[in-house]
């Protein structure tokens, strides 16, 4: 069935590409004037679209998007002067693909495993080229520290991911210390059984650079 | 406080005794098309509703007679007459409209 029209809601209705025009008459139970509140006009529209969209038009035509459903009416004594509340529910409907329920995606918002290692150190020696560090379990890392244990370095050093991503590189973070010593960079990433694979850009490096991952 | 005019509600609109013009620009989220449909144009003037008469506004004014409050998305399904099934997200916009009450004395005759 088409879907239903401006006009078939409103009768009279009319549309440019800039306004919609909706006659006062098309508006159920208003009694046009030549400025009716906001409240008036709003309300009108309400109660035009309660009659057309009906939860039965839909029922019949799945192509029908709205369905405006009345609520029992409440009355608010504790207001001063008292009210009576009138409810309409307008749904508005779009199709949808409701993923399918897999034993795996149940409990997916659970937060992962994470552990904090107290410390997790990997040593290497410098001048590497692809050298794996394989990071076991789940780890959350809030610092990555360097700390050159013997010899010097001057050149700088790249930690990336097996799809070649740069997972760090003390080129774009620099200063990175040459001599025996230390650095400590700020660096919040996770990891989960992954491995990083650690290159030095020189081959002038000498000595051993020890990689603690911290929590 | 002066009750809400409707081109508070829809920046630019007008009226006369006859007609309420509506702009399109003042209809969020909608693409306006020389032909939009129908329910485009409805979903957008619920949409405006929903930004416009908030629980806050009517905290503030009590002269507000309406309220629209948004509710959870919703799953649902349908099937056809022959058994296909079809998904849908829907969306509920509760509407309140205060209407002035003026309680009637109760008459035993009336019982």
């Amino acid at each position: 069935m088409p879907e239903p029209t401006l006009g078939s809601v409103f009768p009279g209705a009319t549309q440019t590409v800039t306004a919609v025009t909706i006659p006062k008459t098309a508006l159920p139970t208003l009694t046009a004037r030549s400025a009716n509140s906001g409240d008036q006009i709003a309300a009108g529209l309400l109660l035009a679209l309660l009659r057309f969209y009906t939860p039965l038009r839909r029922v019949a035509d799945s192509e029908v998007s709205l369905v405006v459903q009345e609520l029992v009416p409440v009355l608010d004594t504790f207001t001063t002067p008292p009210q009576l509340v009138e409810a309409l529910t307008v749904l508005l409907f779009r199709p949808t693909t409701i993923p399918e329920l897999t034993a795996d995606s149940v409990g997916a918002n659970a937060a992962p495993p994470t552990t904090t290692p107290p410390l997790l150190e990997v040593e290497v020696g410098a001048s590497v080229s692809g050298q794996e560090i394989v990071l076991a379990g789940s780890f959350a890392f809030t610092r990555l520290r360097f700390t050159v244990l013997e010899g010097f370095l001057y050149g700088y050093l790249g930690l990336f991911e097996s799809s070649g991503a740069t997972a760090f590189d003390t080129n774009q973070h620099p200063p990175f210390l040459a001599e025996t010593g230390e650095t400590v960079i700020v660096w919040s990433r996770s990891y989960s059984n992954t491995s990083l694979f650690l290159t030095t850009y020189s081959a002038n490096e000498q000595g051993r650079i020890k990689i603690s991952f911290e929590g | 406080m002066a009750e809400i005019t409707l081109a508070e509600i829809f920046p630019g609109a007008s009226q006369d005794s006859t007609m309420v013009m509506i702009p399109k620009s003042a209809l969020p989220s909608l693409t306006a098309l020389a032909e939009n449909r129908g329910e485009q144009l409805l979903a957008a003037i619920v949409l405006r509703a929903a930004a416009i008469f908030t629980v806050a506004a009517r905290d503030a004014d009590a002269t507000r007679s309406i309220v629209v409050e948004r509710g959870s998305t919703r799953i649902d399904r349908t099937f056809d007459s022959v058994g296909v099934e079809t998904q849908w997200k829907s969306d509920p916009f509760e509407f309140q409209l205060f209407v002035p009450y003026t309680p009637e004395p109760i008459n035993a005759d009336n019982y």
